[in-house]
């Protein structure tokens, strides 16, 4: 009774307050329900109600609340912290000649990871430049760094961007600076960003030779020809971390769980023995909530995972993303 | 005097230098010498052992076996096996094609070793275990480690911590090398293009270099 009582009240919220007397809304109906379970109704051999069919309703509006929860969350979403207010305030400040340079400077160097966008002399210069102090040029790059790098993980139209942008009281030039860098860099961006391997070792050179050995200390006068393969293993700078072991992702979960984070890593794949014929998808950190239960992170997908803190597995044998990827 | 009387016989062929190479080594010199007066199972016995060795196997037990049966003293034992030893591995040196057992005869021959003997030899060089001792031979060459195993999986990135919808395949390759090393590394689409055009292309230079040795090449 109480499970239901509070499933009511769950309908209830995202629809608003219910109206009186819409009998067709789930939201009254649940209500009807509830006092009618208190009487069974006599005679007329109706089973008692099962408290399961309304929690089916529910799980059934669900997805389309979660989706419209989905598809919010996909857009990109500024929100005005005391330090981007901030921030906000020196951009607007600053010169609208030189802005275009600078973003363009900014966004060719943003996929680097190791290296920061300035050296200490160009920083300095900087200073001169925009007249302002070392920490508020530091915040200035930081921000402007953080707008784009969050409108290459939403993968934004420029003109979506410029709204934002906008929302967030940044002057009009300056929005409109942003959205024609975004519009003449952007998809490039984004590509560097989708080249990018978060593996401990990446294959960077190939290079090949073919030698024909004519003899050795316990052979002569072969003709045998062997080709000697040169890969280019290249390591990452940064320590290694091993996405796929399964202590490892579930430690960063549970610190995690409940905030809202950038999405870590996913992969789809397939076990290295060509007898498993079952596709397994691994979740190593989540999209921006994580729920014990969820919905895919991919739009318009149907299937369901969940997690617990031993088994990483996704138990969704999700054929519909092996079919379309 | 001594010198070219010991590299007389040689010179009866002008155009065909011997598989020993111009002058016998030492202890093929003393062996021939020491053929003349053995026993002919011993003989057998002995060219079984050192068969077996240039095949791989462990034959400190069985000189120790031959060593007491036969009865010989050890110097002589000692300097027939490396005789016999250094002859095989000449003759296993050269490939079918370009020592021809007719001339391997002849050449013994010369080295004054009996007829009977001499026929023991060319069947072990040119008989049934040629084949095993041709892959032995082959293994002893110098070699960089080579691909024992190669094992792939093609994962795709749906979404990462820089994108959220990224869908980028990518190939992770783990080689395993003869010397016992493993590789693992990942390889992007592109780079993976290349590799693979890389080999093919290897593998195209490799048949047009077998054409091309067959005609020109030749002993």
């Amino acid at each position: 009774m109480l499970g239901l009582g509070s499933a009511a009240v769950a309908l209830g919220s995202p629809l608003g307050p219910v109206p009186r007397g819409a009998g067709r809304s789930p939201a009254v109906r649940a209500p009807a329900l509830q006092q009618r379970a208190a009487r069974p109704r006599r005679g007329v051999g109706l089973p008692a109600f099962r408290p399961r069919a309304a929690i089916g309703w529910a799980a059934r509006r669900e997805p389309g609340a979660a989706a419209s929860r989905m598809s919010a969350s996909a857009a990109l979403l500024l929100r005005e912290s005391p330090s981007m207010k901030k921030a906000v305030t020196l951009i607007n400040a600053i010169d609208i000649g030189r802005f275009p340079r600078l973003l363009t400077r900014i966004l060719q160097k943003l996929h680097l990871k190791a290296e920061s966008s300035f050296s200490e002399e160009e920083e300095e210069k900087l200073q001169a430049a925009f007249s302002l102090e070392k920490q508020d040029l530091h915040l200035v790059l930081e921000t402007i760094a953080f707008i784009l790098e969050q409108a290459v993980y939403h993968n934004v139209k420029p003109a979506a961007l410029q709204q934002q942008l906008q929302s967030i009281h940044l002057s009009r030039d300056k929005a409109e600076a942003f959205a024609s860098a975004w519009a003449a860099v952007g998809q490039e961006t984004v590509e560097k960003f989708r080249q990018r391997i978060l593996a401990p070792h990446k294959l960077e050179t190939v290079g090949w030779q073919l030698n024909l050995q004519m003899a050795h200390s316990a052979q002569a006068k072969l003709k045998s020809p062997q080709a000697v393969l040169q890969l280019g293993v290249s390591t990452e700078d940064s320590k290694t971390v091993v996405l796929y072991s399964r202590r490892a992702a579930s430690s960063l979960l549970t610190r995690t769980r409940g905030e809202v984070v950038g999405a870590g890593q996913v992969s789809l794949f397939r076990g290295f023995s060509p007898s498993s014929h079952l596709p397994q998808a691994s979740v190593t950190s989540g999209g921006h909530l994580l729920p014990h239960f969820g919905h895919c992170l991919l739009p318009s997908c149907p299937c369901l995972w969940h997690l617990s803190s031993s088994v990483l597995l996704c138990c969704c044998l999700c054929l519909y993303h092996s079919t379309r990827i | 005097m001594s010198a070219l009387g010991a590299a007389a016989p040689y010179l009866h062929h002008p155009g065909q230098v011997s598989f020993l190479g111009s002058q016998p080594p030492a202890e093929v010199a003393a062996m021939a010498r020491l053929l003349g007066d053995l026993d002919r199972s011993t003989f057998r016995r002995l060219l079984k052992l050192v068969v077996g060795s240039l095949q791989g196997e462990d034959c400190r037990e069985a000189v120790q076996r031959l060593r007491a049966s036969a009865d010989l003293p050890e110097e002589r034992l000692a300097a027939l096996l490396g005789g016999t030893h250094t002859l095989l591995q000449q003759a296993l040196r050269l490939p079918p094609a370009s020592l021809k057992p007719d001339s391997f005869r002849d050449q013994l021959q010369e080295l004054s070793i009996p007829q009977d003997l001499a026929g023991d030899l060319a069947s072990a060089v040119f008989g049934s275990p040629r084949p095993l001792l041709d892959a032995v031979a082959q293994q002893r060459g110098a070699w960089l480690p080579h691909m024992t195993d190669f094992r792939w999986r093609v994962d795709v990135a749906i979404s990462t911590s820089a994108l959220a919808r990224s869908l980028q395949p990518s190939v992770l390759v783990q080689l395993s090398l003869s010397d016992g090393s493993k590789h693992r590394f990942e390889v992007p689409v592109a780079k993976f293009q290349e590799l693979r055009y890389s080999v093919a292309l290897a593998l195209k230079e490799m048949a047009a270099l077998e054409k091309r040795c067959e005609r020109k090449l030749q002993d």
